[in-house]
């Protein structure tokens, strides 16, 4: 069931997605507010579905929560399941391959964009990449870890430019202008070890 | 929400009175009846003053931004306001205002299927805009672009208080946070996104949203409803611009001015002369080489604060310590890059890079040798000519598929 309630998990991690409520703006506070009840709404469903989901349903209630609170599955140092939280808001394909150290869960969408998910022996997203046409949704496929971004933009005297972040626990690079777009972002902890950072790509 | 707005244009009863006390409060609002474009800084019929300047937050200066002025009229009508620091963007297509400097004249939002159109875009630092669409007469100089979808950016009516989901992260909603009373996106595409967002697209990257109330879901949106270039939509001169800057001291200055040019080969003063073509690929990037490295996604953006290109490990420039996220050599450095686009046609650029933690430790605000690392080597690379390259040059951005000086952009020249 453990990959079950990951692929339920829309509150999981939820209270750590969403920025501190201090600095907000109003309308952030209401978005905020609203958000975090439908999250909790999501941990409410979790609760009442007992014993086994069958898997057809967890898809359907992961789409629905994905729908619902969108940035609550998150992908990045989540658990291999929640590549299918992705697949759906990408509407992509998906093509899984391994050459025994790691797995790549990579997921195509019509247009040319494609999301690479870099899956540990252990089951842990370890890392992502993407590139094409559009930017990926960051809360999407990075989870909590998007709250990094928005800190190291604040450091930074550009803006809205491109960011490259590399702290020991979260290193992040994108790039890209109009139509094309292009990024991976990784945990340094959670990389198998004997995988080079140029292997997450 | 239009009546709300329709109610605020009325209340402010500003159609022939100043508008500094009303709306926006900003003091270089001001209503215009003629079709000149006042305050836009024309020097002849197709040409607009630009300024690099700090910006008009009172707070926080945008370093390397280049601003204009544009005028706005509901469309067919004298009813105008002229909005002061627009950030120029060669890197973007669309115009994008803060709605609190436009509230005044009270625009009418675009309806697609009985929704209100809204535009969501993302930026690379997970900030945003949002807003409805509006159509409005766009006056730069003499040239006039009538009704065109633009970007009403933080529209306080219910609906747009919020984005949705799928657009997120930290909103660029006040002059404080987009340091800038509006972006004028002018590059070679003609609107904001294309077939991908249009009915057909069989990837919809959702930057077009309808909105019934405060229900926003992601919309295909036909072409001709997207944001548009401005530029591509005047009446003459439509081809492209000309952007130039003049060259500065090394360490900067405080500001300096400079002319947009609007048409490439349409007038006497904008022929394209002995400039180098480059075209993009179908990415719509070039290629660059420095020091035998190369990147296939090189392009000029008048919107980035420094030339961004490739990291530490592969130029050699150390990091900065304070200023994180730009370049600081010991010594000036003088560097070497090639540019080659797809039509074949090369240029080689000699530049500078200082170290940024002296540079941005002053007073000046606009700088030609600052220099960023643009991403780790261990990842893809990337080559971006920011506004530092643009000193001391004249650069020409041709609209796609029009023909400009005897070749059909899009293509850079420089």
């Amino acid at each position: 069931m453990e990959s079950d309630s990951e692929v339920l998990g829309c509150s999981e991690n939820g209270e750590a997605e969403y920025p501190q409520a201090g600095g907000m703006h109003l309308e952030e506070e209401r978005e905020f507010a609203r958000e975090l009840l439908v999250a909790r709404d999501g941990a409410e469903m979790e609760k009442q579905s007992s014993g086994r989901v069958p898997a057809w349903r967890a898809a359907m209630v992961a789409l629905a929560l994905m729908c619902i609170c969108g940035a609550a599955n998150a992908v990045l140092g989540g658990k291999v399941a929640t590549v299918a939280a992705d697949q759906a808001q990408m509407k992509a394909s998906l093509k899984v391959s391994s050459n025994g150290r790691f797995q790549v869960h990579e997921l195509q969408a019509d247009g040319g964009n494609v999301v690479r998910e870099f899956v540990s022996p252990a089951g842990d997203v370890f890392g992502v990449a993407w590139s094409g046409r559009a930017m990926p949704q960051y809360s999407q496929l990075l989870g909590s870890y998007t709250d990094e971004i928005t800190k190291a933009a604040r450091t930074r005297r550009d803006h809205r430019a491109p960011l490259k972040i590399e702290e020991p626990g979260f290193v992040f690079s994108a790039f890209g202008a109009m139509r094309f777009y292009a990024g991976r972002a990784y945990i340094p902890s959670k990389v198998p070890a004997g995988v080079l950072p140029e292997e997450i790509k | 929400m239009r009546g709300l707005r329709l109610a605020l244009a009325a209340g402010c009863g500003c159609a022939l009175l100043a508008i500094a006390g009303c709306g926006g409060g900003s003091s270089s609002q001001q209503n215009s009846s003629n079709s000149g474009g006042s305050g836009g800084g024309s020097t002849s019929a197709n040409t607009v003053a630009v300024s690099v300047n700090p910006g008009p937050s009172s707070k926080f200066a945008l370093t390397n931004g280049v601003f204009v002025s544009v005028t706005v009229c509901k469309p067919g009508t004298s009813t105008c306001v002229t909005v002061p620091d627009v950030l120029l963007d060669t890197g973007s297509s669309g115009l994008r205002l803060l709605s609190s400097k436009v509230s005044a004249i009270g625009l009418t939002n675009v309806m697609a299927g009985g929704e209100t159109l809204a535009n969501c875009v993302q930026y690379l630092d997970n900030s945003y805009n949002w807003g409805p669409v509006a159509t409005a007469d766009v006056k730069m100089s003499g040239e006039v672009a009538s009704s065109v979808p633009i970007q009403i950016i933080a529209e306080p009516g219910y609906g747009f208080a919020g984005a949705p989901g799928g657009c997120g992260g930290t909103p660029n909603n006040t002059v404080d946070t987009l340091l800038a009373n509006g972006i004028l996106g002018v590059s070679f595409y003609p609107n904001d996104c294309g077939g991908a967002c249009a009915p057909g697209t069989t990837f919809n990257p959702g930057n077009y949203y309808g909105c019934a109330g405060s229900a926003c879901s992601v919309a295909e949106v036909a072409v001709a409803q997207q944001l548009q270039n401005p530029v591509g939509m005047f009446a003459t001169d439509n081809n492209g611009l000309m952007l130039t800057l003049p060259s500065i001291a090394a360490s900067g200055v405080p500001s300096t001015s400079g002319t947009l040019t609007f048409g490439i080969g349409t007038q006497s003063d904008n022929a394209l002369g002995s400039a180098t073509v480059l075209t993009p690929n179908s990415s719509g990037f070039f290629a660059t080489t420095l020091n035998g490295n190369s990147t296939n996604v090189g392009f000029i953006d008048s919107g980035s604060s420094a030339m961004a290109f490739f990291d530490s490990t592969k130029t050699g420039l150390p990091a900065c310590l304070n200023y994180t996220g730009y370049y600081c050599p010991a010594s000036v450095a003088t560097l070497t890059a090639t540019n080659k686009g797809s039509n074949g046609k090369s240029s080689t650029v000699q530049f500078n890079v200082e170290s940024a933690d002296q540079l941005l430790n002053g007073v000046n605000d606009a700088f030609s040798d600052l220099g960023s690392p643009g991403n780790d080597a261990t990842f893809g690379a990337y080559f971006d000519w920011g506004l530092p390259f643009f000193y001391g040059r004249t650069v020409y951005v041709a609209i796609e598929n029009k023909s400009a000086g005897g070749t059909t952009g899009p293509y850079w020249a420089y």
